[in-house]
């Protein structure tokens, strides 16, 4: 890894790596200015009953393309998944559409970590700065939102 | 060492208000602080400004009601029953909270898990529960995936419900009598445990290396080699599609 960093940082999601604290000492900083550039997350497979949640979309309009998969596309079950900040919305998600079923729907949740890759490109392409990428984790979260079967 | 001291203070206290317990904690290593002020910095202010100044509700739940002259007197939640079956009532809880340090936790967890603690009479723990409520979900799912990696061979049981808040303020100019509100948030539990549970438990997931659920591996498995090994996707698509015709076991 080309990172000179300390690695253990990186395990905090919303720490934000450029983030230049002017009390503590330079040890962190890099002798070069980098821009940091998040790269988007890998894609992840994607079934028609899969369901990504974000935080740039309205969180109602989420919401309502879930129920219409349940209700009109005939679906038992749907996946609903959130990756950092929207865990929560995720999971908001998942217990606005078991509290509207009346207790039909069950929900099942599952955690995961979710690595991410960072680009750092150097300002002055003058100066003797080599690109870097830097690999950072976060959680994310996997709501299966179902039916249970008639036993 | 102070670290310690203030992780095991901030970690096993039930503070339902946000209570000077964790400003002292914060003021006790105050390297600490500075060094995480880029990953919490509003939340870490945000206790200390609700006990320097006691008039002021604190400024999230005061902008998130609107009513910013009105003055929170007491906040109660309903933490009696864990939503997950069968749990011992002397197991190892843990509350995390938006502005708890994740090394805090996680320092005092993994002592415990491993035989170390210093109250637990030298015995490791086999199982532990994570509870987190709000903004703070987040950080419990960190910590809960953290601690997975560390100690390993972990079955897990994960379950998210809404927890009701009673609020009750009160006007400081009336001084009339305080208006109660009743809030649900969203909130997660986790299980940890050395043990194996029951995989029928919906939200169950075995022990990872990676750290991945199964569901995830395979279809990445599935993806990677499409034309060898297309069973597992087929065999997910045509139950999400309901259709029992088709599949055969």
């Amino acid at each position: 890894m080309a990172d000179p960093r300390n690695p253990g940082t990186s395990s905090i999601p919303q720490a934000a790596p450029a983030h230049t604290d002017s009390t503590s000492p330079a040890v962190d900083m890099d002798p070069v200015e980098y821009t940091l550039r998040k790269r988007l997350p890998r894609k992840l497979p994607k079934r028609r009953n899969d369901v990504y949640v974000n935080m740039k979309t309205d969180f109602r309009a989420q919401l309502a393309r879930c129920q219409k998969l349940l209700e009109g596309g005939g679906h038992r079950e749907i996946c609903v998944h959130g990756l950092g900040l929207a865990i929560n919305r995720a999971i908001n998600i998942a217990l606005q559409l078991q509290a509207t079923s009346q207790g039909a729907l069950q929900l099942a949740a599952n955690t995961s970590t979710v690595e991410l890759v960072d680009d750092l490109e150097p300002e002055d392409p003058d100066e003797a700065g080599e690109p870097m990428t830097r690999t950072r984790n976060n959680s994310a979260i996997h709501i299966k939102v179902f039916y249970p079967d008639p036993q | 060492m102070d670290i310690t001291k203030a992780g095991g203070s901030e970690t096993s206290s039930s503070d339902i208000i946000p209570s000077s317990t964790s400003s002292f904690g914060l003021s006790t290593e105050p390297t600490g602080q500075m060094k995480s002020s880029n990953a919490a910095c509003s939340t870490a202010m945000e206790p200390q400004a609700a006990s320097l100044s006691p008039c002021v509700p604190s400024s999230s739940v005061s902008s998130k009601l609107g009513q910013s002259n009105l003055r929170r007197i007491s906040r109660t939640e309903d933490s009696s029953v864990y939503p997950i079956p069968g749990l011992a009532d002397d197991i190892l809880h843990m509350r995390v909270k938006e502005g708890s340090k994740i090394r805090n936790l996680l320092r005092f967890v993994t002592a415990r898990m491993h035989g170390e603690g210093r109250d637990g009479n030298g015995t490791s723990l086999r199982q532990v529960v994570f509870t987190g409520s709000g903004r703070g979900v987040t950080k419990t799912i960190t910590c809960v995936e953290i601690l997975k990696r560390k100690v390993g061979g972990l079955h897990q049981v994960s379950k998210i419900y809404y927890k009701t808040v009673n609020e009750v303020w009160e006007d400081p100019q009336q001084g009339a009598a305080g208006t109660s509100t009743q809030r649900t948030i969203p909130a997660i539990c986790m299980l940890l445990s050395k043990d194996p549970l029951d995989p029928q438990e919906p939200g169950y997931q075995p022990p990872q290396s990676l750290g991945v659920p199964a569901e995830d591996t395979e279809r990445c498995r599935a993806l990677l080699r499409p034309a060898q090994s297309p069973s597992s996707e087929d065999r997910a698509k045509r139950l999400c599609q309901d259709d029992w015709s088709m599949w055969s076991p």
